[in-house]
């Protein structure tokens, strides 16, 4: 059980596992969520060190959850990592002005995934490095 | 003479003129100098609804029922024409607007005006010609509102295919990503009769994909939201990439691909996903429409001196002239000689079309029917914009990686940081580059088709323009422990991402020098596009943000040279960003302060510690915001050192 603790956010229930599965077969500690209450309850009891954040959730859009989490002190510094199907100009720099600190476009790379994720928990928040 | 002259002008002046002016059919009024109005011709009196002799020109707007082009407002006597007209003022095209009792519904008339003048230049009075303009303006209008219309509908119809592409690619997810977890073994043991029809379910998939995709391209073009990343290419290994994808078609059919690259076209710099997308879309329909065994050359020339060009000849069914313009519109496809449709989209040719112009390319296509057709693309050899050539005096970097993947991907990184890079796929190849030139460093996989990276770098060692070259081993092995007794100055784990590579490159000492962009942050757009185009003009790249946040990540990305960034901001200010800026590992480029504030002297002593200058908006001024830049960063076009 020693794994990163990671959110994995989306309202798609099969890629909501996908992501999951692959995570855990690298070692993580995985928890899902559907909904925008979903994700900020498990954000409180859970604490995750990295979000992925599915930014089209119904409801409340992932967008608005990422600038709400990042006004709270709690989770200003948590890895918080874009995850759509879209892929216009213009979105990547919506996902990272509201506070998201990468991006990652569906359908994944299954090979590279794991790694992927791994690579941004190095980086932590903006690209700078996690206390020391 | 002179007589005839005048009597001519005579004739002129009391038979021709007024006959002229009744017949026009603009609207003439004179007035002289005390705007008693002098002269009004039938059109006048017909296009206003007023008789031939209406009031003083002073109170006429208000006893006509003349308004300004909203209708409503009365228009003032300064700016009424004729009164301009006699103050000695030219008018052109003045829109007025005319109500009264005889035109009850109104009219719009257009008025140009001008001074009379005496025989001595002196003014007289004034002259207005003007025009009924109502119907003009309405179908203006109703052209304006269709336009509106049209754009309204083009709007909805790419946010249609985005979001619908959006719901295609969201399944496609889950689809690829279980069956490629199931087809790897990853979910545990399968029979190799699974595995094939996994494959099957994959390539099908994949197919799928690449047509939403095709459907998001053209959207994406065509709203001029695709970006293009351009870098060196080999297009030998680009042109087998693509025929190895096609490679089982081609076969099925029998139909031979003979390659010829000109040796004389040397390094080309483009989008490489794009041009293979491009080549893809070409020799696929070549495949399609060639019989069996047929033949197909794929050939890349040089094109004048700074573009090349790709073309794909084929020995299939041609086409007819007048359907040669008609391929490359949206959706078509010709009739087949059997009749019938074929299978496809008819997407592929728009999309090239679309594409090698947004590149600033062309398209085009000679075709003989029943001969065959020669497709082919013009691309500039050195694409202009953020990723061109490396600048002359980059450092070299050499990328010796197997897979062709991750040797695309490190180049990529590389030449987009601003390096020169060259690659090698074995252990031979490496090993000759290594002989003909002094690199600046050099990236090594350990997994080579031919030697373990471990025996380049001993080759390299053992003497040669490299003995000393920093190298860094990258490699999906994590076998650091024998990296002892050799000189390795870093060790990166597959996958990198890009920030561990260029950190890593900085702190063995091979930065790009002065190729990083300017940042430009300021929370105003207007002024960061103001100071970008400042900027661009003294041959400095530039890349604007708007928040600071969004600044750092910037930064991130690309190393800037040197950063111009406003002080008071909402969200992350320019004290919070340098403080965040001076901490990260790009944090050594000089930041100039660029602020309106009037600084207290512990917020100047704040700054000095951390930022290299400060330059007052107000007082400095731009000159002195780019003379300072130039000391810290020299434009790229001039000389630079290292
Ligand atoms: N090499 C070729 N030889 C003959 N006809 C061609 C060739 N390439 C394209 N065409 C014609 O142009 C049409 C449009 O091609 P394209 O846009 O690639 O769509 P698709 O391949 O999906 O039909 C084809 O349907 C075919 O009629
Ligand atoms: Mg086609």
């Amino acid at each position: 059980m020693g794994g990163e603790r990671l959110l994995v956010v989306d309202d798609n229930l099969a890629n909501q596992k996908l992501a999951s599965v692959l995570l855990e077969d690298d070692g993580f500690t995985v928890r899902t969520a559907a909904n925008a209450s979903e994700a900020l309850a498990l954000v409180e009891s859970f604490s995750p060190r990295l979000i992925l954040m599915d930014v089209e959730l119904p409801g409340m859009s992932g967008l608005e959850l990422v600038e709400r989490l990042r006004a709270d002190p709690e989770t200003s510094t948590t890895t918080i990592v874009a995850f759509t199907a879209y892929a216009m100009k213009g979105d990547e720099q919506r996902a990272l002005a509201a506070g998201c600190d990468g991006y990652i476009t569906k359908p994944i790379d299954t090979r590279r995934f794991a790694a992927t994720i791994r690579g941004y928990l190095a980086r932590g928040r903006a690209g700078i490095p996690p206390e020391r | 003479m002179a007589e005839i002259a005048s009597q001519a002008s005579g004739v002129f002046h009391t038979r021709i003129c007024p006959s002229i002016l009744a017949s026009l059919a603009d609207g003439v009024v004179v007035a002289d100098e005390q705007g008693r109005i002098l002269f009004f011709n039938p059109a006048a009196g017909k296009i206003l609804g007023i008789g031939p002799v209406p009031s003083t020109l002073e109170d006429w707007p208000r006893a006509h029922g003349c308004f300004l082009p909203d209708r409503t407002t009365r228009c003032p006597t300064e700016v009424f024409p004729l009164v301009r007209a006699v103050r000695g003022e030219t008018v052109s095209d003045f829109e007025l607007f005319v109500r009264n009792e005889t035109v009850p519904h109104g009219i719009f008339i257009s008025v140009n005006g001008a001074p009379l003048l005496d025989e001595r230049g002196r003014p007289v009075g004034g002259v207005v010609v003007f025009r009924d303009v109502t119907e003009r303006k309405r179908l203006l209008d109703e052209l304006d509102r269709k336009n509106r219309k049209l754009e309204e509908a083009s709007r909805r119809k790419s946010e249609f295919v985005a979001s619908m592409s959006h719901e295609l690619r969201t399944p496609l997810n889950a689809i690829i990503g279980f069956s490629e977890i199931v087809h790897d073994g990853r979910a545990g043991a399968i029979s190799a009769q699974q595995k094939e029809f996994l494959g099957d379910i994959l390539t099908s998939s994949q197919h799928l994909l690449r047509i939403v995709n095709d459907v998001l391209d053209l959207a994406k073009v065509e709203a001029g939201k695709m970006d293009f990343h351009a870098e060196p290419i080999e297009l030998e290994a680009l042109v087998q990439e693509v025929r190895d994808v096609l490679g089982a078609l081609a076969a099925a059919k029998r139909i031979r691909i003979e390659t010829e690259v000109d040796p004389a076209l040397g390094v080309v710099h483009a989008d490489p996903s794009r041009l293979k997308q491009v080549l893809y879309n070409y020799l696929s329909n070549a495949l399609k429409f060639t019989g069996d065994g047929g033949r197909v050359v794929v050939r890349a020339l040089r094109e004048g001196a700074d573009a090349f060009r790709v073309e794909v000849e084929d020995t299939g069914a041609g086409m007819k002239r007048e359907d040669l313009e008609r391929i490359f519109v949206d959706f078509h496809q010709l009739e087949t000689s059997r009749g019938g449709r074929q299978a496809g989209t008819g997407l592929g040719l728009a999309l090239t079309k679309r594409l090698a112009e947004a590149q600033g390319g062309q398209v085009g296509v000679e075709s003989e029917p029943g001969r065959g057709s020669v497709f082919h693309i013009v691309l500039p050899r050195f694409a202009n914009g953020e990723e061109s050539a490396p600048r002359p005096g980059a450092p070299t970097i050499l990328v010796v990686e197997a897979d062709e993947g991750d040797r695309a991907w490190l180049a990529r990184t590389l030449s987009r940081a601003g390096y020169a890079v060259q690659t090698a796929a074995s252990g031979a190849e490496a090993i000759a580059r290594c002989q003909e030139r002094t690199f600046d460093a050099v990236t090594l996989d350990l997994l080579l088709p031919d030697a373990s990276g471990w025996n380049v770098l001993r080759a390299m060692r053992a003497g040669g323009p490299n003995r000393n070259t920093p190298t860094i081993v990258v490699s999906v092995v994590a076998e650091k422990e024998s990296a002892a007794g050799f000189a390795v100055q870093d060790f990166l784990v597959q996958p990198v991402v890009p920030d561990d590579l260029l950190s890593s490159l900085r702190r063995i000492g091979a930065s790009p020098g002065g190729g990083g962009p300017v940042l430009v942050i300021d929370d105003d757009p207007e002024s960061v596009s103001v100071m970008e185009t400042v900027l661009r003009e003294a041959g400095y790249r530039t890349i604007g943000c708007t928040d600071a946040a969004t600044g750092l990540l910037a930064s991130e990305r690309e190393a800037p040279s040197a950063v111009v960034v406003d002080l008071l901001m909402p969200g992350l200010d320019g004290f919070g960003f340098l403080e965040r800026f001076k901490k990260s590992p790009q944090g050594r480029a000089p930041v100039i302060v660029w602020t309106g504030k009037d600084l207290t002297a512990s917020e100047r002593a704040r700054l000095e510690s951390s930022a290299e200058l400060v330059v007052d908006k107000l007082k400095d001024g731009m000159s002195v915001l780019l003379e300072s830049l130039q000391a810290h960063v020299p434009s790229p076009g001039g000389a630079r050192g290292r």
